[in-house]
């Protein structure tokens, strides 16, 4: 690992624009936050904060409790005792799916498997959400679906079905579905482990890409350069515990802790 | 062939009749197996308990017996409380009845299968986006559900259509009620009328079967 391949994003673009995170401006804010499965605990007192322009890279062995974090943080699970705070607003475990609809929406999720509406165009899932959500008028909709699938290299596929793309398409899609809600952060739960390996570089480029453009991110990866180059912050979870966090660099370079070490000897032992 | 021809008319009237009982009974088949399939989908028990008995009842019951006991039973019964009431179980409502209750019981299984089948992370893409549960409900599982759920809506029709010969029974004039009549006046040689009678179920039939692959084969091109 060579310490000039490094670059990270707040250096390199410093000219082009602030993307220093924000301090004090949290999107995202849990607050001793467990988990369980039946009996198994599965997040164990989780704090997590997410400023305002941060990226930030969740990663950890399998079961680890990365992908129920991020799926607690917009109630697809629901925490089982703790806070959540969602750009201030209190995530209420009793809310109704109606009450919960305008604090998802502050949040873009991108599954690992795509989970695209297979009966509509790539067009129509990019402007379903807001149509029916933001009630945006239909001009002003496809505008919008078109400026986003431009964004990423897909608009020459807007009337076909998802059906006929590749998974790296689907998930390019899926990610301007997402930015369609202008979300204030993206969750990603390992959003190019169910790809072909040749197809994980273009979901990772307009991944990079967004966040070089300020994107609040919060991604759940494997992808051990992806989290070093382009994460403000990663965050190592294991067993379902905030193990380590810190700046990319300290983190790979120099683990604290012994169960980080021994995750990154084994996951980096395949890396150049 | 002397003896068929006259009785032809008798049996396009068996025919049309036969059509009637499926035609009426198969739109109230659908619509009260999508509350049964909603009522077994719900948590709630008082919704959930009594579906699930009528689904069960009716599917582990003979649909022989199921229309004697709403021609007669059923008649007797509403007889007791008002005897005009009586009236309202002919065959025709007896028949259209049983072959609709019947049927709800086989299609809220389909309903329930086919949403079975909208796969989970369907719901959470939606929700994640801020939709609405109805919302979810009509746009997203709804038309997804439909395609898998109409080959087995259109093969239950064609069952519906032989199954109707249930209300010859109580002589409900439908084809088969036709083909007993004369079968009945021709003891010696029954054999041309079940003949024609069969190839009048299939001249029903057939269109339907037809008119279902194709259907089928666009719904797949579509996914």
């Amino acid at each position: 690992m060579n310490p000039e391949q490094n670059h990270n994003r707040t250096v390199e673009n410093a000219s082009l624009q602030d993307l220093t995170p924000i301090e004090g401006d949290l999107i995202i804010r849990t607050e001793k936050l467990n988990k369980y499965f039946s009996d198994k605990h599965v997040l164990k007192d989780i704090n997590f904060e997410v400023k305002r322009r941060e990226v930030v890279a969740l990663i950890g062995p399998s079961g680890s409790g990365k992908s129920t974090l991020i799926r607690c943080l917009n109630a697809l699970e629901k925490a089982s005792s703790g806070d959540i705070y969602i750009n201030g607003e209190h995530l209420d475990p009793n809310l109704s799916v109606k009450q919960l609809s305008p604090i998802r929406r502050e949040l873009g999720m991108v599954f690992q498997n795509f989970n695209l509406f297979p009966h509509m165009t790539v067009l129509q899932n990019v402007i379903e959400a807001p149509l029916l959500v933001r009630k945006m008028p239909k001009e002003q909709a496809h505008a919008l679906g078109e400026s986003l699938l431009a964004k990423v290299g897909l608009l020459e596929k807007r009337d076909i079905y998802p059906g006929r793309l590749s998974g790296g398409q689907k998930q390019r899609v899926a990610i301007a579905r997402a930015l369609a809600m202008q979300p204030r952060a993206l969750l990603f739960d390992e959003p190019t482990s169910a790809l072909d390996p040749e197809l994980v570089g273009e979901v990772l480029k307009v991944m990079k890409d967004l966040a070089y453009e300020g994107s609040t991110m919060v991604v759940v990866t494997h992808e051990m350069q992806f989290a070093r180059d382009v994460s403000d912050r990663v965050v190592f979870m294991s067993d379902g515990m905030i193990v380590e966090e810190g700046d990319p660099d300290d983190l790979f370079r120099h683990p604290k802790e012994k169960r980080t070490q021994l995750f990154l000897e084994r996951v980096l032992s395949v890396l150049p | 062939m002397d003896v068929i021809w006259p009785t032809i008319p008798d049996f396009l009237v068996g025919t049309r009749n036969t059509l009637f009982y499926c035609l009426a009974s198969f739109p109230i088949a659908l619509v009260l197996g999508m509350f049964l399939a909603l009522m077994d989908g719900s948590r709630i028990v008082w919704l959930h308990g009594p579906a699930r008995i009528f689904i069960e009842v009716v599917r582990g019951t003979p649909i022989l017996a199921q229309i004697f006991i709403i021609y007669y039973g059923l008649g007797a019964l509403l007889g007791l409380i008002n005897p005009s009431w009586a009236l309202l179980i002919n065959v025709w409502t007896a028949g259209i009845g049983t072959l609709a209750l019947n049927y709800a019981a086989y299609e809220a299984e389909v309903y329930r299968a086919g949403f079975l089948s909208v796969e989970q992370g369907q719901a959470e893409a939606a929700l994640s986006l801020g939709l609405s549960p109805s919302q979810n409900f009509f746009h997203i599982q709804l038309p997804q559900a439909i395609p898998l759920m109409i080959p087995p809506f259109v093969n239950d029709f064609i069952y519906l259509l032989k199954d109707s010969a249930i209300v010859s029974v109580i002589a409900g004039s439908d084809l088969t009620s036709v083909l007993n009549s004369y079968v009945r006046t021709h003891a010696s040689n029954p054999l041309p009328f079940f003949l024609l009678a069969i190839v009048l179920y299939l001249v029903m039939s057939l269109p339907v079967s037809y008119v279902a692959k194709r259907l089928e084969r666009r719904l797949r091109a579509a996914l």
